[in-house]
């Protein structure tokens, strides 16, 4: 039963739920075992919910039978990173170690929706202690250990939504859902090969999610297509009466032509990347220079990486108050986490102000700028995964740069990161594409196109296959 | 910079010591001038009374063209 269904998208999977070739109870039974058979190898698992997750399947089931289906999502496993909220005494640890028995007694919006939609929760998925927001470096940085690369055990999976990369790109569950404030869906969709999307500010409810800057944090999705991630943001977007940073209107997925047929690359943005990033990276350019005209663009000199950081780390230290003045940094994993937060409570109340007033101004120039184009294409991150034991470079702390990042965190807007090749160690790369407030449905669109002529999010781990 | 730099290293001694052996402080003060160099940065950029500050944890819609681009 496995072999017919891991590495299947969840529009593959859906369609074969509906026409009642498996049922949602197969399809929960087989995703169950193999979380329980290969996520110790990776550590990317915290909590297997199996009990929780076959008494839903067995009443999705019944509905099938019954002719009702509640949706694309109608039986499909999934995983949530470890710092949604999850009731019914199912753990949410946040990655550290002190909060590793805590359990709350209501789910996050998007558990919720994803439970009225027919999904199933199979797992709750390991991520970077506290969502990196302590400063961490280096991958062994959660109560899980090092989460690791469904590519090579020896290579990094990426986060802070470790887990999610990894059990996508594993085969462990058909999606995750993840978080970012910096990074954190994009990168470990880069290391891991799989497909993330970081949606607009706003889109999904936040409600139930351990806060790290209120004003950067996302959640989204990670799948094995962009088209996936298209179909599970209609499903968990929308208007949340708990969250009023939640947008009123709800996303509905469509795949549209491009406005404009054109792309741009910022000038610079791949002077840091590695040579095989690099390449990948022109091997991409090259094949949308078929559908699109793609544009060298400067953008003003403004301190994006200073604002981001500011705003990132003013907002960290009110949203762990209480966590830092108990100590309980000295708990964490990693040693430069037992640190982290306290340079942070330092930051003046007019400079996080001033960051915010430079916001406004990035916002009104880079949106005239984005204007003319249908999207912004970068590499996703400078270099495939890291190693295991290695310190990586991180625009968070100022050893590495990340400009599309930081623009696109501060004024919350999407990106979608796709495989677009490897390097000669055999780890992905990817191709990241940046929209304008709200343009999902145009980034997805140009992502779909890209994923229709190449294959790269095709390729799979040979030693993974069932 | 320097006194901006030892009042704040002052002040997490005064309520931090307690959690931090001396290579963590040596860390936090590491950490402290990548902050002030930020914070610089930022107090450096030239912006306008026009500028206000955005919303507190809301989306960035568009915004409007600065009244004297209009005029």
């Amino acid at each position: 039963m496995t072999n017919k269904l891991v590495f299947k998208t969840v529009r593959e999977l859906s369609a074969l739920i509906q026409k009642k070739s498996v049922s949602p109870v197969e399809v929960t039974k087989a995703f169950l075992n193999r979380l329980e058979e290969l996520h110790p190898k990776y550590n990317s698992v915290v909590t297997v919910t199996r009990k929780n997750a076959l008494e839903q399947a067995h009443i999705l089931e019944k509905e099938v039978l019954q002719g009702k289906i509640r949706g694309m999502l109608h039986g499909i496993p999934y995983g949530a990173k470890d710092l949604l909220a999850t009731k019914d005494g199912i753990p949410t640890s946040w990655g550290a170690a002190c909060y590793k028995e805590r359990c709350f007694d209501y789910d996050a919006t998007v558990v919720s929706k994803l439970r009225q939609r027919g999904a199933v929760l199979v797992a709750k998925l390991a991520m970077i202690e506290l969502a990196g927001g302590m400063g961490y470096d280096q991958p062994n940085a959660s109560f899980t250990g090092p989460c690791k690369n469904p590519w090579s055990l020896e290579a990094w999976s990426g986060g802070s939504s470790s887990g999610s990369g990894s059990a996508v790109g594993t085969g462990l569950v058909p999606f995750a859902i993840g978080s970012e404030t910096w990074g954190s869906i994009l990168s470990p969709a880069n290391n891991c090969g799989v497909t993330g999307l970081r949606p607009s500010y706003g889109r999904v409810s936040r409600y139930g999610a351990m806060p790290l800057s209120w004003t950067l944090d996302k959640l989204g999705p990670l799948a094995l297509s962009a088209d996936d991630c298209g179909l599970i943001l209609q499903e968990i977007s929308g208007p949340d009466s708990k969250d009023d940073s939640a947008q009123h209107v709800k996303f509905g997925y469509l795949d549209q032509a491009p406005s404009k047929g054109k792309l741009a690359i910022i000038n610079g943005v791949i002077d840091d990347a590695d040579p095989e990033v690099h390449d990948n990276f022109l091997e991409s350019v090259s094949q949308l220079k078929s559908w699109f005209d793609i544009d060298d663009i400067e953008i003003p000199d403004m301190p994006y990486h200073e604002t981001a950081r500011l705003i990132m780390l003013s907002e960290s230290a009110s949203a762990f108050e209480d966590f830092t003045e108990q100590g309980l940094a000295k708990t964490l994993t990693a040693p430069e986490d037992k640190y982290g937060p306290y340079a942070r409570t330092s930051i003046l109340a007019k400079d996080y102000i001033k960051a915010l007033r430079i916001r406004r101004v990035m916002a009104r120039e880079i949106t005239k700028i984005m204007k003319n184009y249908d999207g912004l294409i970068a590499p996703t991150r400078n270099s495939a995964a890291t190693g295991i034991k290695e310190k990586f470079r991180g625009a968070t702390k100022g050893s590495g740069k990340d400009t599309m990042g930081a623009i696109g965190n501060i004024l919350g807007l999407p990106a979608v990161s796709v495989p677009n090749g490897f390097t000669s160690q055999r780890l992905p790369t990817g191709l990241q594409i940046m929209g304008s407030l709200n343009s999902e449905n145009m980034i997805l669109s140009i992502a779909n196109k890209y994923q229709n002529e190449q294959t790269w999010h095709k390729s799979h781990p040979e030693n993974l296959y069932p | 910079m320097a006194s901006e730099d030892n009042y704040f290293v002052d002040l997490i001694t005064h309520s931090y010591s307690q959690y931090l052996n001396n290579d963590q402080f040596a860390s936090v003060k590491r950490s402290l001038a990548q902050l002030i160099e930020d914070a610089s940065t930022i107090r450096n950029f030239p912006i306008t009374h026009e500028d206000a500050p955005t919303p507190l944890f809301s989306n960035i819609a568009e915004i409007p063209p600065k009244q004297s681009d209009r005029n």
